[in-house]
């Protein structure tokens, strides 16, 4: 039986917390409703064409959209690169006091405002990638499309794949290791049971591991499409759609930041930013629920 | 000489004493069981010989171990474990690989089978030798999760043999399963000891019976007493004894 005081507590919570679910189908529905009008004027032709000229009413998506997924990509492959070594690191080797300072200074970085490693990028990271990662590549093989153009500024989708993909890295981390440290102890006794040394009884963890580690990779795409003062600050800014990774482009997310304050001076080119908003919400959404989805069943499944 | 042999052996997990001078000989080529009430050590005392013990964080081993003739305390760990298969109380096989694979990356692991040929000799010997061969022959690439409790314990017995194992530790391994399936396990469980010596723990008396050549009482993290299983079963001579084979501990 529950008392009247209960009762009253718990429809006090109610407005504030269903007022959260609220925001999130109002802001939707807004995207949308806002969405409409660039979609009925110009159709699939946004998706299908990258000129940007709000004077000439000329509008295309594809190269920010192309853009924010290559980006995402490298970013991803880049946090996978970070992440593994660090998971095996945390969950097998360091003990005691070091390991718990390797893991607060990766939450710590987690927590760090994203400006932070933007400016940081900026600064160091995008004249080293240049000057030690693109200029390399681009002398030994200029005949491969991705490395295909001399890198100007550095500042291109490459250099903001890796710089989003540094700061992903604690997110997808937490994720791995999460996953890693919740195989239950019998399968690591299973693999010291048929005389597996470290080393192997590790490949065989992490392998078992695999469908957690691909999850926490979808997951962390999701997050790097939304990544956007790194982007902004990284990636160049150019609404050409190159092949070359060294060159300058654009992600939804840049494009949006760099472009919505003075939108409403043209027609449509408020619709079509939201238009944008719209894809990057909807590819964030179904990958994250993709990713959530397919880790609990491997959690469902590997716990006995 | 003796495949297993304990000096006043004793274990610490973090500041408890859960083994208290332990003295025990495991002749070759025998089932040796280990009887005992729950939280008598047993496990920890299986633990020890392939020194699994030492994944227990503050675990602390007192006194001398021999295995196979090596001082387990001071060979390589890891080499150890080569010679040793353990088959556990929770069936657990590797739910990412096939029946298979399961068995085969035993084989693989340790050098017992190279080529693909090789490996699939030595997966099904040792799925024969389990027992379980006729039940999964035409669904090796099945997961184990297909495959009921009990045949899952003898996939991990299959993966224990397919290491080609001097020594097989079997902690519990009907606890989780249904009769039908233990039956068999326990039928080839003695089928095996003309290969390989059998360390057993178990507290199903009559389990013991029907599989045992010799037998140890743990009480308490001592061996309250041991002998051969007959002369064990006919005449207990302690009362700890006598009331763990009445089935009243």
């Amino acid at each position: 039986m529950r008392s009247k005081r209960d009762k009253l507590f718990l429809l006090s919570l109610l407005p504030l917390s269903l007022s959260l679910l609220a925001i999130l189908i109002i802001s939707i529905i807004t995207m949308v409703l806002k969405s409409v009008d660039a979609l009925q004027r110009f159709g699939f032709q946004l998706f299908a064409s990258s000129g940007w000229s709000p004077e000439n009413e000329a509008y295309g998506l594809l190269a920010p959209i192309v853009g924010s997924l290559t980006v995402s990509a490298l970013a991803v492959l880049t946090a996978l690169i970070f992440s593994l070594p660090l998971t095996i690191m945390i969950a097998e080797y360091l003990q005691g006091i070091v390991r718990g300072v390797v893991s607060s200074i990766v939450e710590l970085m987690g927590g760090l405002p994203t400006i932070v490693y933007a400016v940081w990028a900026s600064q160091y990271l995008v004249p080293l990638l240049k000057q030690f990662l693109m200029e390399p590549l681009h002398s030994a093989l200029p005949f491969i499309p991705l490395f295909s153009c001399r890198p100007v500024t550095g500042f291109s989708i490459l250099a903001a794949g890796i710089s989003i993909g540094i700061s992903t890295v604690p997110y997808v981390t937490a994720l791995t290791l999460e996953a890693y440290q919740s195989i239950p102890s019998i399968y690591r006794e299973a693999c010291y049971g048929i005389g597996a040394t470290r080393y192997e009884s590790i490949k065989i963890m992490i392998s078992l591991a695999k469908p957690a580690i691909v999850a926490s990779l979808i997951l962390g795409f999701a997050r790097a499409l939304g990544e956007t003062t790194i982007a902004a600050v990284t990636v160049g800014n150019s609404m050409y759609l190159s092949s070359c990774l060294f060159a300058p482009g654009y992600t939804v997310a840049a494009l949006i930041a760099s472009q919505f304050a003075d939108a409403y001076l043209y027609p449509y080119a408020e619709s079509v930013l939201y238009v944008s908003i719209l894809i990057v919400v909807l590819i964030s959404v179904a990958l994250s629920f993709y990713g959530s989805t397919t880790m609990i069943r491997w959690r469902s499944r590997i716990i006995v | 000489m003796f495949a297993v042999e304990m000096n006043n052996v004793s274990v610490y997990l973090g500041g408890r004493q859960v083994l208290k001078g332990v003295t025990l000989r495991v002749p070759y080529n025998t089932v040796f069981v280990i009887m005992g009430p729950s939280g008598s050590g047993k496990t920890t005392l299986l633990r020890v010989i392939n020194r699994l013990i030492d994944l227990t964080e503050g675990a602390r081993v007192e006194g001398s171990v021999k295995v196979l003739g090596f001082d387990a305390m001071s060979y390589d760990p890891y080499e150890l474990r080569k010679l040793i298969g353990m088959v556990f109380q929770v069936p657990n096989p590797f739910p990412h690989l096939t029946i298979y694979d399961n068995v085969a990356v035993a084989a693989r692991i340790n050098g017992v089978a190279k080529s693909r040929r090789e490996v699939d000799e030595v997966v099904r010997w040792a799925l024969e030798r389990a027992m379980l061969w006729d039940e999964v022959e035409d669904r090796l690439h099945d997961y184990p999760h297909q495959l009921s409790g009990g045949q899952r314990q003898r996939l991990c017995l299959a993966r224990a043999l397919a290491m080609k194992p001097r020594l097989l530790l079997l902690d519990e391994p009907t606890a989780n399963i249904d009769p039908v399936n233990a039956r068999k396990l326990e039928e080839a469980i003695v089928s095996l000891k003309d290969e390989v010596t059998v360390v057993m723990v178990t507290h199903f008396p009559h389990q013991a019976a029907r599989v045992a050549d010799y037998v140890a009482v743990l009480y308490d993290g001592r061996v309250v007493e041991q002998g051969p299983a007959q002369q064990l079963f006919l005449r207990p001579t302690t009362d700890i004894a006598q009331k763990l084979l009445r089935g009243e501990m």
